[in-house]
C-alpha cells in the first residue's frame, strides 16, 4: 500500500500569492486598505530578513491565539445575528417563520465569519514568514500529534514531529473568505481562475511543453464560466428539498385552573431550592409576594377556579377556558401588554423566569397592571387575575403596578340574601358567589374558630388584625405532619389544622383564612405564587422552596384586592432549615443555566462576559508570545515529566569531534560506519598528527557505545580528556590556517 | 451470527469498497490534486447559497480543472521492464532501501514519470475480516480509542514514490524507493506502476507492469540491557554437535570398549560384530550455558498486538542471549511442536528470525502442548526465559513445574494497556524480580529497564 501523503505540508507558495490572496480577499470583502496593509506587511517579510527566533512552543501559543480568536469570533457572531434566539424560537415552535428565522442567522454567522477567517488567522502566518525556521512543527497546531510526542517521550523512544508551511491552507482561507458576498459580477470568477494559474504554473508537469498547459488552463476556465449558471438550478432543486425535520415540541402539562394543596400529605413536605425567578427592582418598593393563580373553590383539598373544565390540550387547538387574550400594545421592539385601564403607579420590577414547555404561569407583583419588554407570543389573562404565557422558554420582562391597577376582576357577588345552608346543600347552589363559598364539611370547624377568635360581626380591619393576632399566638408553622390518630382522627386535614394539631405549612393557614373570612361574609380568593425575600447582588431570587400561598379579600371601601398573609412569619426560616451545604453549586448551574437561556434569547450578557474572559486570555497569551521566548524552561526542571531513556553512549564525546570535523568538510554519510568515515577522513593529509589519537579514540567510543560492559572510570576520562585534546588541536590548526 | 452475515458481508464490501477508492485516489492524485478536490468539496458546501456567496463560481472553475486534466488520463502509452534489487531480510518498522531498475523498452522518452511500487492487495478475505471484526467486538471497548482500532490496520508496509530520472528509449535507470515494512512474514510485491501527471500536474495516469519479488520481514527487534540470566554450566551429552538433536543419533565422536552400566542403547553393534566384543559409541562432553526461549503461541485472537509484541520480544532475546557464548533453544507451539537450537556455531540469529518471522498464533491446541514440549527438553538446559501472552492458571502451572525441576526461569508477561493490575506472582512468589510485566506500547520501555 502506497503511504497517504495528505497535501503537500512543506510545500511552499510562489513568493508574492499571498500578498495577492490577501489583496483580492480585502478587495472583494470591501476591505481594500486592511487587505493591502496585511499584504504588504506579510509580503514585507521577503525585503526585512531579520527574523524571530520561534520555536514549537511558541507557534503553539500563537496557533492557541488563533483558535480564541476564532472562538470568540464565532460566538459573537451568531450572538450578533440573532442567533440564539432564532434557534431557541425553532426548538419550541417550528414553523415556517422560525425555520427561516435560524436559517438567516446561521448564514448570516458563517458568513460573518468566514469573511474574517483571513484577518484570524493572519498572526499564524505571520508568524511563519517573519520565523527564522522554515516550517512549523505540526505539534504545534495538532493534538494528536501532541499526544503522541508525549506518548514517546514517555516511552524514551525517538519522536520527529512532521513540518507544515501553512502559505497554502492561508491561501484557501483567503479565497473562501473573498467569496462570501452576493454576485454582483464575475470579478470573483476572473480573480479566483488568476490565483488558481499562477499556483498551477508553479506545480505544472514539466513534462509538457507550456502551451499544452495554457491550452488546457483555457479549456478549463471557459467550461468553468458556462458551468457558474448550472449552480443555480442546481440550489433551486435542493431549495425544494427542504424537510421539516426540526419540527419538535416540548411540553409539560400544568394547569392554572385547578391546584391540588399538600393539606392532609403526612410527614415533612420538601421542596428544592432551585432559583426558579430573579427580581431586580427598577423603580419603588420591593414587592414581597410575587402572584402566579389565584384560586375561587376549595373542593378535597384542592383549590379550583370557577370553571371545572380541566385545560385542553395547546396542541388540540382548543385554547385555555376561561382566559381571553390579551393585546399586545405595541408590537417589537417594547412589547408592552396592558391589564387594566387605569394608569399603575411606576412602581417597576424586572423579572426573569422560566416557561417549561414554552407555556407557563406568569409571577407577577400584586397590582400589576402593565408589563414591558416580554417577549411572549400569545398572553392569556382569567378574571381572577392568573397570566398565562406563551413564548420562548425564558421570559424576562418589566412589571408595573401600583395599588389602583386591577388585574383580577371584582368579586362576584351574592344574591341578597344569600341561600340558606338548606338550600345550598339541596340545590347544590353555591353561597351567592363563588368568592363566598365555604364546603359544608369545614362550616363547623370555621364557626369554631370564628367564635374562639371572637370574630363575629366585627369590620374587616378589625377582623384583619385579630385573626393574624389569633393565628400567630395559637398556631405554629410546621411542614411536618404526623399520622392522624386520637379524637380528632375522623376530622378533614383541615378541621383538624384548626382544632386539634394547630400547626401546618401555609397552605393550611391560607385555606383556612380564605374560608374563615368567607364564613363572615368577606369576599376571599386563595392565592399561590412566591415570597420574595433572599437578597441576592442587587436584586432577589426566588427559589421553588419559596412557593407560598395566602389569601387576597376583597375591600369594599378602597374597591381592591388586598394581599392577606395569615402564616406566621417564622416560615421563611423554617423553610431555610432545609438549605443544603451544596446549595452554592445548585445556584452556580442555575445561574450558568439562566444565562444560556438568556443567551438563546439574544438577551444575554455572554458577550460581555466573553470579552471579560477573551481580553485577559488574549492579554496573556500575547505576553508569553512576546516577552517570555527568551526565558524558557530549562531540560531536568520541573515542567519535565519523562526523563528520557538514555540509551549507552550517547553521551560520548566522540559525537562533539565528528560535529566538528563534519563542520571542516568531513561530513559522515548516511548509513556510514563511523571506522568507515574515520578512515576516509583520515586520507586527509591536515589531519596526520591526530590521525592515532581519533584511532584510539573511535576505540574507546566503539567501546563505550556497544560494551555491554561499558567503560570503566579511568577509560571514560580517557575518552574525554583525548577529545579535548583533539579539538583544541584542530581549532588551532584552522587558527593558523586561516 | 446467521441472521447477521448478511449484514457483515455488506460491511465488508463496504470496507473493500472505501479502501479501493482511498488506495485509488491517492495513487491518481497528486498532491495539488487532492487539494483541488478537497476545494471544490468546500466551494460546494459554501457555494450552495447563490444568492449570498459566489463560492459556486469557484466551484464551477475548479471542478472544470479537474475534468480537463482527467481527458487527458487515458493518453498514456509506455512499455518497460522492471527488476528490484532487493535486500534478503527487512525488519519491521526499519526503513528499507531498494533499487528498482527500470528499462524504457518504448521508442520515446518518458520524462516526469513517477514510480509506485505494488505490494499484494493486503486486504483480508471475508472470514478473516469478520474473525477480526468479531475479535475486536469481543475485546476492546467500545467508543474508545485503541492503538488496535486503527484505520490501516491491515496495512503491511508504507512505500514511498519515487521520481524516476529521465529515460531515454532503450536505456535503463535506477530508482531508489523506501518501503517501511509493518508486519513480518513474507513481503510480496506484485508489480511496478509508472504515473504521469497530466499537463496541469492534478491528476495521473498509471502505467502497471507485472514484477513479482518478495522479501522476508523479520519481526521488530528491542533493545536489551546487558540481563543476566539465570542457570549454571550444564552437562550436555555430545556435546554441541549433539545439542541440536532430539532422541538417538548416528554421531559419535569416537568408540571404546563398553564397562558396565553404559546404557545398552549406546552399544555400536556394527562394530561389535566385527571385532567380536561390545564396543559402545562414545560422545564428546561438554559443560556449556543452555536457555531454554519458550515462546507462548495460544491466542485466540487472530491479529493480537500483543502476540506481534511477544514474537518481537523473543526476537530481542533471541539476538542478545546468541552474542553470549551459549544455545539457545526456541521451544513454541505452532502446526506441531517446534524446538530450534541456536549459537555457538549450530546456527546464527538470522537463522532464529527467519523462524520467529513465520510463527503464527495457535488456536485450537492446548496449552498442554507447550508444557510437554518444554518438560522433555528442560533435562539439558540451565535456565529458561518464558514470553508468555498471559499469566492465568494454566501457565502459572508450567512455570511451577520448571520451578520444582529446579530450573530458573524468568518470566515475561506481554499484556495489552487494559490490563493495569500488576501481576500477582503465584509460583514466582519466591523470586519476584524474575516477573516482569510488559505493557504493548512500553515495551520498549520496560525492556530497557529489565537491568
Amino acid at each position: 500500500m502506497l503511504e497517504v501523503l495528505p497535501f503537500p505540508l512543506r510545500m511552499k507558495p510562489p513568493p508574492f500569492l499571498l500578498g495577492a490572496a490577501l489583496l483580492f480577499w480585502g478587495w472583494q470583502c470591501d476591505l481594500v486598505l486592511l487587505g493591502a496593509l496585511m499584504a504588504v506587511a506579510l509580503e514585507g517579510s521577503r525585503v526585512f530578513k531579520s527574523r524571530w527566533d520561534f520555536t514549537g512552543e511558541d507557534f503553539r501559543r500563537v496557533w492557541m491565539l488563533c483558535t480564541l480568536l476564532f472562538l470568540g469570533a464565532a460566538v459573537f457572531a451568531f450572538t450578533s445575528n440573532e442567533g440564539p434566539s432564532a434557534f431557541g424560537n425553532l426548538f419550541q415552535d417550528a414553523n415556517s417563520t422560525a425555520q427561516r428565522d435560524a436559517a438567516l442567522s446561521s448564514s448570516r454567522t458563517a458568513s460573518a465569519l468566514f469573511r474574517w477567517l483571513p484577518i484570524i488567522f493572519y498572526p499564524f502566518i505571520a508568524a511563519q514568514m517573519f520565523s527564522a525556521r522554515d516550517t512549523i512543527p505540526f505539534t504545534s497546531v495538532s493534538v494528536l500529534e501532541r499526544r503522541r510526542q508525549r506518548r514517546a517521550a514517555k516511552a524514551g523512544q525517538l519522536f520527529v514531529s512532521r513540518e507544515i508551511f501553512i502559505g497554502y491552507p492561508y491561501f484557501a482561507t483567503c479565497l473562501i473568505g473573498a467569496s462570501v458576498h452576493p454576485a454582483e459580477n464575475k470579478t470573483f470568477f476572473w480573480g479566483v481562475a488568476g490565483l488558481l494559474a499562477w499556483v498551477l504554473w508553479s506545480q505544472r508537469a514539466r513534462r509538457f511543453p507550456a502551451l499544452v498547459w495554457l491550452a488546457a488552463l483555457a479549456a478549463a476556465v471557459a467550461l468553468g464560466f458556462g458551468g457558474q449558471n448550472l449552480a443555480g438550478q442546481a440550489q433551486r432543486f435542493f431549495e425544494n428539498l427542504n424537510p421539516q425535520w426540526l419540527a419538535r415540541m416540548m411540553r409539560r402539562n400544568f394547569d392554572p385552573t385547578r391546584s391540588v394543596t399538600a393539606i392532609g400529605r403526612i410527614g415533612e413536605l420538601k421542596q428544592s431550592g432551585e432559583i426558579v425567578v430573579r427580581v431586580e427592582p427598577r423603580f419603588g418598593e420591593v414587592p414581597k409576594l410575587l402572584r402566579e393563580a389565584s384560586y375561587q373553590m376549595y373542593v378535597k383539598q384542592s383549590w379550583q377556579t370557577h370553571s371545572q373544565r380541566r385545560l385542553i390540550d395547546r396542541s388540540t387547538g382548543a385554547g385555555f377556558p376561561g382566559f381571553t387574550i390579551v393585546p399586545e400594545e405595541k408590537p417589537q421592539p417594547t412589547h408592552i401588554w396592558t391589564f387594566s385601564a387605569s394608569t399603575p403607579k411606576p412602581c417597576t420590577v424586572n423579572l426573569a423566569c422560566f416557561l417549561p414547555g414554552g407555556v407557563g404561569l406568569l409571577p407577577l407583583p400584586p397590582g400589576c397592571g402593565r408589563v414591558e419588554e416580554l417577549s411572549a407570543y400569545l398572553l392569556h389573562k382569567n378574571d381572577l387575575g392568573t397570566v398565562l404565557a406563551q413564548g420562548p422558554r425564558l421570559v424576562v420582562f418589566d412589571a408595573l403596578c401600583g395599588p389602583q391597577s386591577a388585574l383580577e376582576s371584582p368579586p362576584e357577588k351574592a344574591a341578597d340574601p344569600p341561600p340558606s345552608l338548606r338550600e345550598r346543600v339541596l340545590t347544590g347552589a353555591l353561597a351567592g358567589s363563588p368568592d363566598l363559598n365555604v364546603p359544608i364539611t369545614e362550616q363547623a370547624a370555621v364557626d369554631d374558630i370564628i367564635i374562639e377568635a371572637g370574630l363575629c360581626d366585627m369590620p374587616l380591619p378589625v377582623v384583619l388584625h385579630r385573626l393574624q393576632k389569633f393565628f400567630s399566638e395559637k398556631f405554629r408553622y410546621s411542614t411536618w405532619q404526623d399520622a392522624p390518630k386520637g379524637p380528632g382522627k375522623d376530622q378533614t386535614p383541615l378541621s383538624r389544622f384548626l382544632l386539634t394539631t394547630r400547626r401546618g405549612h401555609c397552605e393550611y393557614f391560607a385555606t383556612a383564612t380564605v374560608l374563615i373570612l368567607r364564613e363572615l361574609h368577606f369576599y376571599a380568593r386563595y392565592s399561590t405564587g412566591y415570597a420574595v425575600h433572599e437578597k441576592a447582588g442587587d436584586g432577589y431570587v426566588v427559589r421553588e422552596r419559596d412557593g407560598h400561598a395566602w389569601c387576597i379579600v376583597w375591600d369594599e371601601d378602597k374597591q381592591s384586592w388586598l394581599e392577606y398573609d395569615t402564616t406566621p412569619p417564622v416560615w421563611e426560616a423554617e423553610e431555610n432549615k432545609q438549605i443544603s451545604a451544596w446549595q452554592w453549586l445548585g445556584d452556580a448551574l442555575s445561574w450558568l443555566r439562566f444565562e444560556i437561556a438568556r443567551l438563546r434569547q439574544g438577551q444575554g450578557n455572554l458577550q460581555t462576559y466573553l470579552l471579560w474572559i477573551i481580553v485577559p486570555a488574549l492579554a496573556i497569551v500575547i505576553y508569553q508570545i512576546v516577552f517570555r521566548s527568551g526565558k524558557r524552561k530549562k531540560p531536568g526542571g520541573p515542567g519535565v515529566q519523562f526523563a528520557p531513556l538514555l540509551l549507552p553512549g550517547l553521551d560520548s564525546e566522540f559525537y562533539e569531534l565528528e560535529k566538528r570535523l563534519a563542520a571542516l568538510a568531513f561530513p559522515r554519510r548516511d548509513g556510514e560506519a563511523a571506522s568507515h568515515w574515520l578512515e576516509r577522513v583520515l586520507k586527509n593529509s591536515s589531519l596526520t598528527e591526530i590521525r592515532s589519537s581519533l584511532h584510539t579514540l573511535l576505540r574507546l567510543h566503539y567501546r563505550h557505545r556497544f560494551d555491554p560492559l561499558g567503560l570503566d572510570a579511568a577509560a571514560r576520562e580517557q575518552l574525554r580528556r583525548e577529545t579535548r585534546a583533539c579539538l583544541e588541536q584542530l581549532s588551532q590548526s584552522q587558527t593558523e590556517r586561516s | 451470527m446467521v441472521l447477521l452475515s448478511p449484514i457483515f458481508r455488506a460491511l465488508y464490501w463496504i470496507y473493500r469498497g472505501y479502501s479501493g477508492l482511498r488506495h485509488w485516489t491517492v495513487r491518481r492524485f497528486t498532491p495539488l490534486g487532492l487539494a483541488l478536490a478537497g476545494g471544490v468539496g468546500s466551494a460546494a458546501l459554501l457555494g450552495f447559497d447563490t444568492d449570498n456567496t459566489v463560492g459556486y463560481q469557484a466551484f464551477a472553475l475548479m471542478f472544470c480543472l479537474l475534468v480537463v486534466a482527467l481527458v487527458f488520463s487515458p493518453f498514456f502509452r509506455a512499455k518497460f521492464s522492471v527488476s528490484r534489487i532487493l535486500p534478503r531480510f527487512a525488519t519491521v518498522g526499519m526503513p528499507m532501501h531498494y533499487d528498482v531498475e527500470v528499462r524504457n523498452l518504448g521508442a520515446r522518452t518518458q520524462a516526469g514519470l513517477t514510480l509506485l511500487d505494488d505490494l499484494a492487495d493486503p486486504r483480508p478475505d471475508f472470514r478473516s475480516w469478520l474473525a477480526v471484526q468479531l475479535d475486536d467486538e469481543k475485546h476492546l471497548r467500545p467508543f474508545r480509542f485503541n492503538r488496535e482500532r486503527r484505520l490501516h490496520r491491515f496495512r503491511i508496509a508504507k512505500i514511498k514514490e519515487a521520481e524516476l530520472p529521465l529515460l531515454p528509449a532503450g536505456q535503463t535507470a535506477r530508482a531508489r524507493v523506501e518501503l517501511t515494512p509493518l508486519r513480518r512474514g513474507v513481503l510480496r510485491f506484485e508489480s511496478c506502476s509508472f504515473a504521469r501527471p497530466d499537463p496541469l500536474g492534478l491528476f495521473r495516469s498509471i502505467a502497471r507492469h507485472k514484477a513479482e519479488q518478495a522479501v522476508l520481514v523479520l519481526p521488530k527487534r528491542y533493545w536489551l540491557p546487558p540481563v543476566a540470566l539465570p542457570g549454571l554450566l550444564k552437562y550436555q551429552q555430545g556435546g554441541v554437535a549433539m545439542a541440536s538433536h532430539v532422541g538417538q543419533s548416528e554421531e559419535f565422536v569416537s568408540l571404546r570398549d563398553y564397562r558396565r552400566g553404559d546404557p545398552p542403547r549406546h552399544i555400536h553393534w556394527r562394530t561389535w560384530a566385527r571385532v567380536g566384543k561390545p564396543i559402545v559409541k562414545e560422545f564428546e562432553d561438554e559443560f556449556f550455558v543452555r536457555h531454554a526461549l519458550i515462546l507462548d503461541t495460544f491466542t485466540e485472537r487472530p491479529r493480537s498486538e500483543a502476540f506481534e509484541e511477544a514474537v518481537s520480544v523473543a526476537a530481542s532475546f533471541a539476538c542478545t542471549v546468541l552474542t553470549q557464548e551459549s544455545l539457545l533453544d526456541l521451544l513454541f507451539i505452532g502446526s506441531s511442536a517446534y524446538c530450534f537450537t541456536a549459537g555457538r556455531g549450530l546456527a546464527h540469529a538470522d537463522q532464529m528470525l527467519e523462524i520467529l518471522a513465520s510463527v503464527q498464533p495457535c488456536a485450537g491446541k492446548p496449552f498442554g502442548d507447550l508444557e510437554n514440549l518444554v518438560v522433555n527438553h528442560v533435562a539439558a538446559v540451565s535456565g529458561c526465559i518464558c514470553v508468555l501472552l498471559a499469566w492465568d492458571k494454566e501457565r502459572q502451572q508450567l512455570v511451577k513445574k520448571l520451578k520444582s525441576l529446579g530450573l530458573p526461569v524468568v518470566v515475561l508477561v506481554v499484556t495489552t494497556t487494559d490490563d493495569a493490575a500488576p501481576l500477582e506472582p503465584g509460583p514466582m512468589r519466591d523470586d519476584p524480580t524474575r516477573l516482569h510485566k510488559l505493557e504493548v506500547g512500553r515495551i520498549e520501555e520496560q525492556l530497557a529497564r529489565l537491568a
